[in-house]
């Protein structure tokens, strides 16, 4: 990944620790203006990720100019709408900045803790409105040290060195997580026990009514512990459960407990049986498509923990702690920041369980007949061209999808705007609804309206096969024809991935012939 | 303090980006390219971390050879 790093304190150690990626560091000098000028390095060079490392007690602390937040904000906006393909992230303040006046400095608008509290929620508000602009929040390198082991005040008078070498290193681990959050390396499913995991006692000894889970002492550790499952879950990961258990009474005492935050619904299988757990996770696998190195397997009982790591080395197993009171701040402490870094969370990734529930239904049905599989669906398909609210869901599309893609040409959400934009290209998107759930966008196209081509179509893999494609093929010629062509011009580019989308263009009446580059088809067909 | 030179050399070549060996006893920050102001304090910052010693800020300064950072270590926790 190439970084580049700006800010109002010297940041040269933490370019340093993070030198396995490519990193460009920016003078102090050149903070904020560089956000600004178009001519900078970091506008030239759009680097993948820009991090604008602030100091709070430089940027609002006593001495400080007024307005410098300001105009810090501004330059991240700027800097946001120019270079979109470029991941800004902005940090939250680690500290309150300095103040000489007494405790009660909240008068506003002078207070500084005031001033420092309204940055927090401005870098917030940023990312909710640019699809490039994330938040890091670095009250999380409070999770492991102290402030006083953190900071270096005798290095921020010497040089403008705010941390120590233990900052740094808690610094850097922390945009680490972040990177690797932007290059989509992430878990995706969470595997669950339940007995002493996500509540305490067994239910097949104590009974549904004996188990701990409330609003006081253990039980509402673990009731807390199930709410930040849930935040979890609602942010795109699925939940599922293996535990040693009678199906009926894990499924009675999810839906039945009135203390249970978590649902049946909330999980994309429960798997409650007496197979061995490895099995299980190997089968859930399966079932949902996703490789064993996307799952995180969370149980009380080391056996277990010890059984799943040697059969499925791929999947994550961390330590579970020991007491009930621990686990819901070493989960969101030690286990979601590091298996399921999200900066970003897209409408797709919120009905995630839904859609994976409904997945696993239609491959039931779908084992009868096609055509009748397909017709109890009612799938309703609807095509928007050029909708500006969904380019990052297309782009997301166009990084993702390997299977059905006639070029596999990846686009940033900045070229897709750039299409967009164009007068001479159209962006078409396609939604997908049956009677089974939403899947939200699935397919892309995009095509060239004044030369007659269709440049790419591509189809998420979890609609292949029920003639969606024909039907955006078929919504594509019809824009060409309204356009006044009579031949359209398609590409198909093998990459030894796409091989379901190898004969479509010849099943619709294109003629391939090869192109100029190796694997390239050129298919050309008349439009009546 | 016992200071283990072969060891404190290593991390200040790690720090200053230098090859194993291009640092000696005698070497001093003047005659050494790398070792520029910002090095400096990084190399500084480095050794209170490793050392778990605190370096008065009116000392940093002073701290511009090998041979002054050893008999600083060796000082400080007489």
């Amino acid at each position: 990944v190439k970084i580049a790093i700006v800010g109002n304190s010297t940041l040269d150690p933490l370019g340093r620790l993070l030198r396995d990626h490519t990193v460009a560091m920016l003078g102090m000098g050149e903070f904020p203006t560089c956000l600004f000028d178009p001519g900078s390095a970091i506008s030239r060079e759009a680097p993948d990720a820009l991090i604008v490392h602030v100091d709070g007690t430089a940027l609002l602390g006593a001495g400080s100019g007024r307005g410098a937040a300001e105009s810090v904000l501004d330059g991240i906006r700027a800097y946001a709408e120019s270079v979109p393909g470029t991941l800004v992230v902005v940090n939250t303040l680690l500290q309150t900045p300095l103040s000489g006046a007494t405790i009660a400095d909240t008068g506003v608008p002078k207070s500084r803790l005031a001033a420092a509290r309204h940055w927090d929620l401005d870098v917030h508000e940023l990312a909710s409105s640019y699809p490039n602009v994330a938040v890091v929040d670095l009250c999380r390198m409070l999770h492991h040290h102290s402030a006083s082991e953190l900071l270096a005040d005798a290095f921020w008078y010497l040089g403008r060195i705010r941390y120590s070498s233990a900052g740094f290193e808690a610094l850097a681990s922390l945009y680490r997580q972040v990177l690797l959050g932007h290059g989509g390396a992430v878990r995706k499913v969470l595997v669950l026990d339940l007995d002493n995991t996500l509540w305490g006692g067994v239910i097949g000894e104590e009974g549904v009514g004996g188990i701990e889970l409330g609003e006081d002492g253990i039980g509402k550790c673990f009731r807390d512990f199930q709410w930040l499952l849930k935040d979890l879950q609602s942010s795109g990961v699925l939940l599922a459960v293996a535990s040693k258990n009678d199906t009926d009474l894990a499924i009675e005492t999810i839906d039945r407990h009135p203390l249970m935050v978590l649902r049946s619904s909330d999980f994309v299988s429960i798997m409650a049986n007496w197979d061995d757990k490895a099995s299980n996770v190997r089968a859930l696998a399966a079932d949902l498509g996703v490789s064993l190195d996307s799952m995180v397997f969370l149980d009380d009982n080391p056996r277990e923990r010890a059984l799943v790591a040697r059969e499925l080395p791929e999947v994550a197993v961390p330590d579970f702690p020991e007491r009930p009171e621990s686990i819901p701040r070493w989960f969101a402490e030690q286990v979601s920041p590091v298996y399921f870094p999200r900066l970003k969370v897209l409408d797709e990734d919120l009905r995630k369980t839904e859609q994976y529930r409904a997945r696993a239904h239609r491959q039931k049905l779908q084992t009868t007949d096609l055509e009748g599989f397909l017709e109890s669906l009612h799938i309703k398909l609807t095509f928007a061209v050029d909708d500006y609210s969904q380019t990052a869901r297309l782009a997301q599309l166009t990084q993702k999808t390997n299977q059905f893609n006639l070029t596999t040409e990846r686009a940033t959400a900045a070229e897709v705007t750039d299409w967009i934009e164009s007068p001479d290209h159209c962006v078409i998107s396609c939604r997908y609804e049956d009677r089974l759930g939403d899947e939200g966008t699935i397919g892309l196209a995009v095509i060239d309206r004044r030369e007659g081509v269709l440049r790419n179509l591509l189809l998420s893999c979890r609609v292949i096969g029920r003639g969606v494609e024909d039907e955006l093929l078929a919504f594509c010629l019809d824009l060409l024809r309204e356009e006044g062509h009579r031949t359209a011009e398609a590409r198909f580019v093998a990459s030894g991935r796409n091989e379901p989308a190898s004969g479509f263009l010849e099943s619709h009446g294109f003629v391939l012939s090869a192109g100029s580059d190796a694997g390239e088809w050129i298919g050309k067909r008349e439009l009546d | 303090m016992e200071v283990d030179h072969a060891e404190l050399l290593t991390l200040l070549e790690r720090e200053l980006d230098l090859d194993p060996g291009d640092l000696t006893e005698t070497t001093t920050m003047a005659e050494t390219e790398m070792w520029d102001s910002l090095a400096h304090l990084r190399l500084c910052m480095a050794l209170e971390g490793e050392y778990a010693v605190t370096i008065p800020m009116e000392l940093v300064g002073e701290l511009t050879s090998v041979s002054a950072i050893i008999s600083f270590l060796a000082d400080a926790h007489e």
